[in-house]
């Protein structure tokens, strides 16, 4: 009980880090788009080790970087007969150069701007945790707000620019993912960020019976590796990092093999 | 309804479509038809504002094209439009009714409750194309030719006066692409709609078709009265290859002879 009342902090952060990431994430990979969670993540990650570097507030700078790789990326995408993956490559790359930059000319120790690298929820603030839960209230406001016209853009990009204004949407999508990238460059890290976002909607995706059921499942899929990753950290005194993006990948290739499995039942049945 | 007056869309210095100039008029069915490459979606994403123009003008519904005329980008809602299957994400399990449903919302970035008419015209739709057994299926786990009755639905529920189909039939079957000839055919006689379709054959055109436009390399090889033009001389001009046509019913069917106009290796 002790150990759960001291670690609430951290379970907090868990589940809201967790189940936002695992919300946003289903738009991401509904919309085949996952290479802008690692551009995003990395922009975030040069904003927030920029700001350690500058001596300002890594959270504002974080936010900053994903701020504007967002923009970019939304401009990017506007061009419909443009692939953007390439530009993505190209931006993904500079940020994480500036990151590794920032980290290098970082006078002293290294740690504070390397826990934006790995992650660091055990020395998760109470002013964090509110932010984190701010973050999720807006997420929530702006899928239900939104909800008709992001399911829209969820099913078709070029069919939603026919009928809303779905650049608009769009960038405005980047910038709630943005916010849910700085919030949990925390609990996972920059480098990790990709796979707590990505895996809990990949998994969400192929067991979810409805959008609105998608959005539950990974959510909760998020949550669920998030604190059991957490669980297995502290049971098996590895990072914490690493262990909710490993814990989330065994949801994953779980949730594939349940699947495949039933497919193949039911095709000998 | 659409009216184009030497229309050019240039790019890197290429004229990718044009000078093209023609009218599309109320309650007409215009088939677009060209080998591939010809710009035939290139001239839909034209239509409907995604592909910008470089020279003369277009006129959709009463409203002047360009990029930045919020009349036009509204008008623009109101055209019904079906894209290939490819454009639609397999990976978002939507129900077959969500998807209907999208053809009732859409003016509004803001959410809006279904009103009672919406469900209304929705269930119609369904009634009409034989789809409320699937209402409650994901659009992901149906057939080729099921997903595209389902969009036609979703097309019958926006209730525009005005559709552009991108080749409906690609991809399916034979038997499906005959029964979606057939269910457009019907769309169009019973709803008094004006459609625009591209497709790469003539034989997917139905007999409805009163107006035949033929592009090749983006230019307008010949437009009229699909009896009159779909002569075997014209459509092998057209591909390329020898061509034989057979006019059965209302019908046009093309067929290469297997040879073609200039040697296979030029």
């Amino acid at each position: 009980m002790d150990v759960l009342i001291a670690f609430s902090p951290v379970i907090i952060a868990a589940v809201l880090g967790g189940a936002s990431a695992g919300v946003v994430g289903v738009y991401v990979i509904g919309m085949r788009m996952p290479f802008i969670t690692i551009a995003s993540a990395h922009a975030a990650l040069a904003g927030a080790v920029g700001g350690n570097l500058l001596g300002v507030n890594p959270v504002l700078t974080g936010f900053l970087g994903a701020l504007v790789g967002a923009i970019i990326l939304g401009i990017i995408t506007r061009n419909h007969n443009f692939d953007p993956n390439a530009a993505l490559g190209t931006i993904f790359s500079l940020m994480l150069g500036l990151a590794f930059l920032g980290i290098g000319l970082s006078p002293g120790p290294k740690t504070a701007a390397l826990s934006f690298m790995w992650g660091n929820l055990l020395f998760v603030t109470a002013d964090q945790l509110w932010l984190m839960l701010l973050v999720f209230v807006l997420l929530i406001l702006f899928i239900i707000v939104f909800n008709k016209s992001l399911k829209l853009l969820l099913f078709s990009r070029q069919l939603a620019v026919v009928r809303i204004p779905a650049d608009t949407l769009f960038l405005l999508l980047l910038l709630v993912e943005a916010s849910v990238i700085t919030i949990n460059l925390q609990v996972v890290g920059g480098l990790l960020l990709y796979s707590l976002i990505c895996n809990p909607a990949i998994a969400a995706l192929k067991i979810a019976r409805s959008y609105k059921s998608a959005l539950v499942v990974g959510g909760i899929i998020g949550v669920i590796s998030a604190v059991g990753g957490f669980v297995f950290s502290y049971m098996l005194n590895w990072p914490v990092g690493a262990c909710i993006v490993l814990f989330s990948s065994v949801i994953v290739f779980g949730v594939m093999s349940v699947k495949k499995f039933q497919v193949t039942g039911r095709n000998y049945a | 309804m659409i009216q184009l007056k030497d229309v050019a869309v240039i790019r890197d210095k290429k004229t990718i479509l044009g000078p093209l100039s023609f009218a599309v008029k109320e309650k007409d069915f215009v088939g677009i038809i060209g080998p591939n490459g010809a710009g035939k979606s290139t001239l839909l994403n034209l239509l409907l504002g995604l592909e910008p123009i470089t020279r003369g003008s277009l006129q959709i519904l009463g409203h002047e094209f360009s990029g930045s005329n919020k009349a036009f980008r509204m008008a623009r809602k109101k055209i019904g439009v079906l894209f290939q299957d490819l454009n639609y994400q397999p990976d978002v399990p939507l129900l077959v009714e969500e998807v209907v449903y999208f053809g009732r919302g859409g003016l509004s970035v803001f959410d809006s409750a279904d009103t009672i008419q919406d469900n209304e015209i929705v269930q119609q739709a369904m009634e009409k194309l034989g789809l409320c057994h699937l209402s409650k299926r994901l659009y992901r786990d149906l057939s080729g030719g099921e997903k595209q009755k389902v969009q036609l639905a979703r097309l019958l529920a926006q209730k525009s006066s005005l559709v552009l189909l991108d080749e409906p039939t690609a991809g399916l079957d034979l038997d499906w692409q005959e029964r979606l000839t057939q269910i457009v055919e019907e769309i169009f006689h019973s709803e008094s709609k004006t459609i625009v379709m591209v497709t790469h054959e003539v034989d997917k055109l139905p007999a409805c078709c009163n107006k035949l436009l033929m592009l090749k390399k983006g230019k307008l090889l010949l437009s009229g009265n699909p009896k009159e033009i779909c002569r075997p001389e014209i459509l092998s001009e057209l591909y390329g290859c020898h061509m034989e046509v057979v006019v059965r019913g209302n019908r046009i069917h093309a067929f290469s002879q297997g040879t073609r106009v200039k040697p296979w290796m030029s």
